[in-house]
């Protein structure tokens, strides 16, 4: 863990071995429902510049502690620092405005807008209001509104999604559906991008494109959590990986680490299963 | 029949046989794209016409006690329910479906309570307002209906526009890219009331009295019945199905004992063969599929 | 003002409070009534059916004319009536409801036809029966009253109590104990899931609204037994309106809310009666509505709601 943050540092600053303070740093945060503890006194530091895998099995707090970080959720104990400051209180379109994007386990999009549209909107918090003006057709806004549509296209362009433009979000396959979700949260520049499952329902080609996707985005600096249930997409991209189960954080390290940990086993096959792994 | 023979062949002998209902049309399309506003916005609000009777009020009020010049009186009760329009939606909109609308109902209801029991209103009489002028309100209603129009058609696409649209459409998401949903609904919410308390100093402009019975719940249905039937996906529908509902008694007027049911009746067709309105489109999942983005909240436990 | 207002209450005998405290509770049962049917279409299908009030007038106005007109013995023109409402109940599933349902149409569309059905029903009842209020003939009501203490209770009024209170138990046990019961609350709690253990969803759809709205027609009888006033406004002067402000305190849904809240506005209305004066009556009613949504937003017997993304 301290090796690979270690390392993301090195990448990010170049010369400094002195390990920085992490882009996101969550100190014992819990999330209870009631009697239940759907995250329970989670430490967990993301570093600048890595790709940080969260695993583990259904059920086990991963997108709670999604909401908690992007402030849908209030943590019911513990502190998130972003970017060295406290944000525990922040309402979630702060922390989006702040650089904190997200997508969501089950689709979340603007089904009734165009694709276009979706990207669009994802501009908002870094788009001048230019409402007055628009409304009293102002030409000189006109170029503005020309430089975000180019911009959304390359975005749609990069998540593989051409030619549908104009096509209703709605109307999209489930598989793509996904990727606009995330073009939707490039569209914020973001400097941490919270990924909720986004290989679900991609098939193998699929799944090597978003492979290709994340290491890109990542290599450009892009800080991102990686919930997913698609082990090998993780081993393979991720620098770091944590494991949940049951709201407690088990394991976290180097990919290759922390898979091996009989805990991890145990988690993800149960108690016999883990037996039979091992023998 | 006669009543589309004279509008094509004769609209000037139209426009004088119906001035006022041309004026009342345009008083209705101005409510619906009050209504429209918040309903855009994924807001089921039903306080225009409580709005509506405070910018009335104030407006005929200044226009007797005061020397303020009516157009000025008009957009001081529009301000002034603007200003009311704050401190109701600062609590009021942290509900959401149904609770929302029932919550402005009651506040619609406690402003014609307050209208009842204060004595400078003329209490349940209402007041007599000498100063109306049906022949000069038909041009400010109708220069309003106009600019108000003419800006929200505009709004699309502008930040703010935009931003409505994506909290009509899932506020969650629109939440996670930076829109201050809180903030942009009281935006929609206030634009609402000001121009719903515009349309009561133009109604009042109109009629040469005005009295709580005018602001009553069923007022409110029917505003919002407008919107629904004209649809309420783009600027033209609100306008559309205020224009066609409220001329439709003075249409039917053979069957006049019978308005209200033939109002039914083509309000269950229009719902039932036209969803997205009448000006809607049919276009499949297309912009109309708005309406169906407020799921009202279940009573039972939430399930995702 | 309000120093006067206390020396003028203060000087009221005891018996005074009692008398328009039971007068709260005689005209919180017909809220209760009321709004009990109102609430269970909201927890099965999550629809404001805004043509409850319209039943509710129907069952008052069809009582009076199968006896008035028809010359039915006045028992037997409350059960037509009553029964008629609740087939009132099932064309409204039939017309305004399962088409939308069928084709997954949002909810401010039944809205819509509910309020388009109650348009229809008023209008029928103004051409049919007029618009002018009427009464049910003082000989078809039990009259005789008698005095407790200084305070005036008449049977009438003890009888309408009674019917509501048992009622609800019934409803109570059917909802718990029957069949039909709890098929009725498992579409509530989730429609899919009922389906899928082989309960006929549309069937139990149209049960609730059956019994909703014979519970309506019945209300609607009782309030013009009691009140003495039966016109085709009825049911939007007097329950449409304070219903809603009843189900949603009761907590939307909740049966027993539902009753509680009734009762607690007939309550309500003669303090502010008492206090404040005719006028300040209906505004009282919406504010404390309105206060009740703004500080408990999911009702006084609702459960809370969590926020999920």
């Amino acid at each position: 863990m301290a090796l690979a943050s270690q390392r993301a540092g090195d990448i990010m600053s170049g010369e400094s071995t002195v390990p920085r303070e992490p882009l996101l740093r969550l100190t014992g945060i819990s999330r209870h429902f009631g009697g239940v503890r759907a995250v329970d006194g989670v430490d967990l530091s993301v570093p600048d510049g890595s790709l940080y895998g969260l695993i583990g099995p259904n059920g086990a707090g991963k997108t709670t502690l999604l909401d908690v970080v992007s402030g849908f959720q209030p943590a019911t104990a513990g502190e998130t620092r972003y970017r060295g400051e406290v944000v525990n209180r922040w309402p979630a379109h702060r922390l989006a405005a702040a650089g904190v994007a997200r997508t969501f386990q089950t689709v979340r999009l603007f089904r009734g807008m165009t694709v276009l549209e979706n990207v669009l909107v994802g501009m908002h918090s870094r788009r001048r209001n230019d409402t007055l003006g628009q409304v009293l057709v102002l030409p000189a806004l006109r170029k503005a509104q020309q430089a975000r549509v180019t911009e959304a296209r390359r975005l749609l362009d990069r998540v593989g999604l051409v030619n549908v433009d104009d096509r209703l979000a709605g109307e999209l396959g489930y598989a793509e559906q996904r990727r606009l979700e995330i073009a939707r949260a490039l569209a914020l520049q973001p400097r941490l991008l919270l990924l909720d499952e986004p290989a679900a329902g991609s098939g193998p080609p699929a799944a090597a494109a978003l492979r290709e996707l994340l290491m890109a985005l990542n290599r450009e600096g892009l800080t991102m959590i990686l919930v997913e249930h698609h082990l090998k997409l993780v081993m393979d991209t991720c620098s770091d990986v944590a494991v949940l189960d049951f709201g407690r954080l088990i394991a976290d390290g180097a990919p290759q680490d922390v898979v091996d940990k009989p805990e991890v086993v145990e988690a993800y096959l149960g108690k016999e299963g883990a037996a039979g792994a091992a023998s | 029949m006669d009543f589309f023979i004279q509008l094509f062949t004769d609209p000037l002998g139209f426009y004088s046989a119906h001035q006022l209902l041309i004026s009342q049309v345009g008083i209705n399309a101005l409510l619906t794209l009050s209504m429209y506003i918040t309903l855009n916005c994924g807001m089921l609000t039903l306080a225009n016409v409580g709005f509506m009777a405070v910018g009335a009020y104030i407006s005929v009020l200044l226009g007797l006690n005061t020397s303020v010049p009516f157009p000025a009186a008009m957009l001081i009760g529009g301000l002034a329910a603007t200003l009311l329009a704050v401190p109701i939606g600062l609590p009021v909109l942290r509900l959401s479906g149904i609770f929302l609308a029932i919550a402005t109902i009651g506040f619609g209801q406690v402003v014609v309570g307050v209208i009842l029991n204060v004595p400078a209103t003329g209490e349940g009489q209402g007041l007599i307002n000498i100063e109306a002028s049906p022949a000069t309100a038909i041009n400010y209603i109708f220069g309003g209906l106009v600019v108000v129009a003419f800006v929200l058609w505009r709004l699309r696409g502008t930040r703010l526009g935009q931003a409505w649209a994506a909290i009509r459409e899932d506020e969650v998401a629109a939440e996670a890219h930076g829109i201050n949903v809180a903030r942009y609904r009281l935006i929609a919410f206030v634009l609402g009331a000001f121009v719903a308390g515009c349309a009561g100093g133009l109604d009042a402009h109109l009629n040469f009295i005005i009295a709580p019975s005018e602001y009553q719940f069923t007022r409110v249905v029917g505003v919002l019945v407008f919107a629904v039937a004209g649809g309420f996906t783009n600027v033209v529908g609100p306008i559309i199905g205020a224009t066609v509902l409220t001329s439709l008694p003075e249409i039917l007027r053979f069957a006049r004992d019978y308005r209200d049911l033939i109002n039914g009746v083509v309000l269950i067709l229009v719902i039932l063969f036209l969803p997205r309105g009448i000006a809607g489109g049919r276009r499949p999942g297309g912009r109309g599929r708005l309406m169906a983005l407020w799921r009202w909240p279940r009573s039972g436990p939430a399930t995702s | 003002m309000t120093g006067r207002l206390l020396t003028q209450l203060a000087a009221q005998a005891p018996s005074f409070y009692l008398q328009q405290g039971l007068n709260g509770i005689f005209s919180g049962s017909v809220y209760a009534l009321f709004a009990v049917g109102y609430t269970l279409v909201f927890g099965v299908l999550d629809i404001l059916n805004l043509a409850h009030s319209a039943v509710f007038m129907a069952g008052a106005v069809l009582a009076l004319i199968f006896f008035a007109n028809f010359g039915l013995p006045f028992w037997l023109a409350v059960v037509l009536a009553i029964a008629i409402c609740g087939a009132i109940g099932y064309g409204l599933d039939l017309v305004a409801f399962r088409p939308l349902r069928r084709r997954g149409a949002p909810h401010i569309s039944s809205l819509i036809t509910s309020i388009a059905v109650a348009l229809i029903f008023v209008s029928l009842a103004e051409n049919n029966f007029g618009a002018n209020s009427q009464r049910y003939p003082a000989s078809v009501a039990p009259d005789a009253s008698f005095h407790v203490g200084g305070v005036v209770i008449d049977q009438l009024s003890i009888l309408i109590l009674l019917v509501t209170l048992g009622l609800m138990a019934v409803l109570a046990v059917v909802i718990r104990r029957t069949r039909p019961g709890r098929a009725i609350r498992a579409v509530a709690e989730n429609p899919r899931a009922a389906a899928l253990m082989g309960i006929n969803v549309d069937r139990t759809i149209a049960l609730t609204l059956v019994i909703s709205s014979a519970l309506g027609g019945l209300a609607g009888i009782l309030y013009g037994l009691s009140a003495h006033d039966i016109s085709p406004y009825i049911g939007r002067d007097q329950v449409e309106l304070k219903g809603l402000a009843v189900i949603v305190v009761g907590g939307m849904g909740s049966i027993t809310g539902a009753v509680v809240a009734g009762y607690l506005l007939g309550l309500i209305e003669v303090v502010a009666l008492v206090t404040l004066g005719s006028n300040v009556r209906t505004g009282v009613a919406f504010a404390v509505l309105f206060l009740a949504l703004v500080l408990f937003p999911s009702g006084l017997f609702g459960r809370r709601r969590e926020r999920r993304t």
